[in-house]
């Protein structure tokens, strides 16, 4: 009924139509010539420093893509990260958020606080981040030391610390974004059920368990959805503290794209990698979204 | 007329003549406009503060676009490949500048020198450097700095343990384990993957005897080449200070600076941070020697020679407008003004080196200067078109080796098996 009514004041209004599609052809346009070129470049052998060479090579890119190591560990590490940053990101941040949802003096400023890191540039926080690790003259070692660890870590230069200290750089710096969204559910969560579960004798975690994390339960999904796409683009962290390295330990595939682009100057391959991180991505979120949208039905 | 005013009025004709002749040769391109795209470094922001003067002298409207070294090569290349005439004018080490010489982006300087020779001066450009810019028998644009690596060691802390300074690879160990004490590492050198490690490890890999290519073929399956890096990590990770795995230029040079580490071997213009008080505290203390070497046969020396010069772009609309710029910026008159400036001792012109102004600030270095430049190596780092690639595939086996992800013979081996297919393209 209803979209029958919204169908009818379309036909009515038909200046209603100049406000969205624009949008949609320039969106579209973009989108198809940027994919039509994506497409073409993983088609051919493109090489800026040798212009003369460029050549059609149907699939050999993603033959070779296929059985290139470097790709497979970019892969496994892009994965790591994505997924460990992300999880921690959404435990902790609705952890915080609850524990955040109550009244006590400071709320305020508490909350303010808690953006600094998510309104910081990710370059800036990068470098910043650099610094406190330094293993010479940063904090994070003087820290350490002050707890009883006088040698302190090399937290960027050794390759099985490296991942582990950049998933802590984001999980700064995008923690406070899912205690804002979950934050925001809270308060407008209705209060009766938790009054109601509560005059029927259900202890605090029961309450927070059955009742509150239900009702936030779509936040926490908008939540994970926008962390899982953005850590998977991270690169900008990256860049500014490891470059991918040591020993490649940090080189996720953004990273590999943009180094076999930029530093190699092979644009095809580089085209590839970043095309298959797409299908990846795409492939990754259709089952999230699955996995959530199922999970919601069963509620 | 009295004779005496006529004949110093002859005597000074062919003087105001040549005075307008000049005006009017400086002033033929009046009104053209030109973009250089600059690398960050001293001699560019040195450029930036001259650039009104040569606005002046000539009328050319310049327009300078300053970019960190590292994104300097992808803005050149994406400009050139998409024929985009947007840069008139390009900044690059050679290493890249033989790419662009072999992708005819660039274009040779003879005519243009023969044609405009106003501010060019060939006899006073270092030999050394204007030599290494040379395709396939022809000149491509001018060197504005150009620079060697040294070792650079503390002497009180030599002298303290009554060392000497180490010649070969072996000695260097051994003074950098003795030297490591407490805070203080015995040598600090680039590890960061790339080309900050690959431009230190190079010095190892010629001190040795290996070499990069031969007989269009990577050589870094090479016993010497093993060896090199067998050495390199060892020492770093014996003597070395915590996070050198990450360390590039920077991170390295602030540590020599601020007294944390007995040796370093790194580019020559190092010495110019070491010997400013205002953010070093190891001023005079640092003594300059020659890159070590094994006691075998070299296929080169294990000091290097980069030269970064100014490219006129093949398609530029103005090349005479960007020659006169670039013969400009690199002529003593400037290269003298530009130590004075910024800290800048990587000059290319002889009469700059020879200045009062660079002895006055860089006097302590200039003969390790001088000799390191002179025995520099061209082919340190390999000038093809390739390098980019191979020096990519190279940092990553020079990282697992030091991270120790990986031995030296294995990471070495699939390097190279990377490099013979960029060579076979």
């Amino acid at each position: 009924m209803q979209a029958d009514a919204l169908a009818t004041r379309r036909r009515r209004q038909p200046g209603v139509r100049l406000f969205y599609q624009p949008t949609l052809w320039v969106l579209g346009v973009i989108s198809v010539l940027v994919t039509g070129y994506t497409v073409f470049l993983v088609l051919h052998r493109i090489s800026l420093l040798q212009p003369e060479g460029d050549r059609f090579v149907g699939l050999g890119n993603i033959i070779t893509l296929l059985g290139d190591g470097r790709a497979w560990n970019a892969t496994l590490n892009t994965f790591i990260y994505v997924v460990s940053a992300s999880t921690i990101e959404i435990a902790a941040g609705t952890g915080i958020a609850l524990y955040l949802n109550r009244d006590f003096s400071g709320r305020r400023i508490v909350r303010t606080l808690l953006l600094i890191p998510l309104i910081m540039t990710p370059v800036v926080s990068g470098l910043i981040w650099r610094i406190f690790y330094d293993p010479n003259s940063g904090i994070a070692n003087y820290l350490l030391s002050l707890v009883g660890f006088p040698d302190g870590l090399d937290w960027l230069g050794d390759p099985h610390m490296a991942m582990a200290s950049l998933v802590l750089v984001d999980v700064w710096q995008w923690t406070p974004f899912v205690i804002v969204i979950v934050m925001a559910a809270l308060e407008s969560m209705a209060r009766e059920p938790l009054e109601a579960a509560m005059i029927d004798g259900a202890s605090r975690w029961q309450a927070t368990r059955y009742v509150i994390l239900p009702m936030v339960r779509d936040a926490i999904l908008v939540a994970a959805t926008l962390r899982l796409i953005d850590s998977v683009k991270v690169f900008d962290i990256i860049y500014v503290m490891t470059r991918g390295g040591p020993a490649l330990a940090t080189e996720t595939l953004n990273m590999y794209s943009y180094l076999t682009a930029f530093n190699s100057f092979s644009l095809g391959y580089a085209g590839t990698i970043a095309l298959v991180l797409t299908v990846l991505v795409n492939v990754g979120l259709v089952i999230v979204y699955r996995l959530a949208t199922g999970r919601m039905r069963e509620v | 007329m009295k004779r005496r005013t006529f004949v110093a009025g002859s005597l000074a004709l062919p003087f105001v003549a040549a005075g307008v002749a000049r005006a009017q040769s400086t002033q033929a391109f009046k009104g053209q406009h030109i973009t250089a795209l600059l690398e960050g470094h001293p001699t560019s922001n040195s450029m930036r503060d001259m650039l009104p003067e040569f606005q002046r002298e000539t009328g050319i409207d310049v327009t300078l676009e300053i970019v960190p070294y590292n994104d300097l090569t992808p803005k050149a290349l994406l400009a050139y490949s998409s024929k985009s005439n947007r840069y008139d004018i390009v900044m690059d080490d050679w290493v890249h500048g033989v790419g662009y010489a072999a992708a005819n982006y660039i274009q040779p300087i003879s005519a243009l020198a023969e044609k405009l020779p106003l501010y060019f001066d060939k006899s006073d450009l270092v030999p050394r450097f204007f030599d290494t810019l040379e395709y396939k028998g022809e000149r491509f644009g001018l060197p504005v700095y150009g620079e060697s690596t040294f070792l650079m060691y503390r002497k009180d802390l030599f002298a303290q343990k009554g060392l000497k300074v180490p010649t070969t690879f072996d000695e260097l160990a051994e003074a950098a384990a003795k030297l490591k004490e407490g805070r203080i590492a015995g040598i600090t050198l680039r590890g960061e993957q790339g080309i900050q490690n690959v431009y230190v490890w190079a010095a190892f890999l010629w001190g040795f005897g290996g070499e990069w290519i031969s007989g269009g073929k990577c050589q870094l399956t090479s016993p010497e080449a093993e060896q090199a890096l067998t050495a390199y990590a060892d020492i770093l990770r014996r003597s070395g200070p915590p996070g050198v795995a990450n360390f590039g230029w920077q991170e390295n040079r602030l540590l020599f600076q601020q007294g944390r580490a007995a040796m370093t071997i790194d580019a020559t213009v190092n010495g110019a941070f070491n010997e400013d008080p205002s953010q070093s505290s190891v001023v005079g203390k640092v003594g300059y020697a020659t890159v070590p070497k094994q006691n075998v046969p070299l296929k080169g020396s294990s000091s290097s020679l980069a030269v970064h010069g100014l490219y006129i772009s093949k398609t530029t609309p103005s090349p005479e407008a960007a020659w006169l710029f670039v013969s400009w910026a690199t002529a003593k008159q400037q290269q003298i003004k530009s130590v004075t400036l910024n800290p800048n001792c990587g000059v290319s012109s002889l009469a700059a080196m020879d200045s009062k102004e660079y002895m006055d600030r860089y006097g302590s270095f200039k003969e390790a200067t001088l000799k390191a430049i002179q025995a520099g190596n061209q082919n340190y780092l390999p000038n093809i078109p390739q390098a980019n690639a191979i020096i990519n595939n190279t940092g990553i086996a020079i990282s697992q080796a030091l991270a120790g992800t990986s031995s030296a013979k294995d990471a070495l081996a699939a390097a190279n098996a990377k490099n013979d297919q960029a060579l076979a393209g």
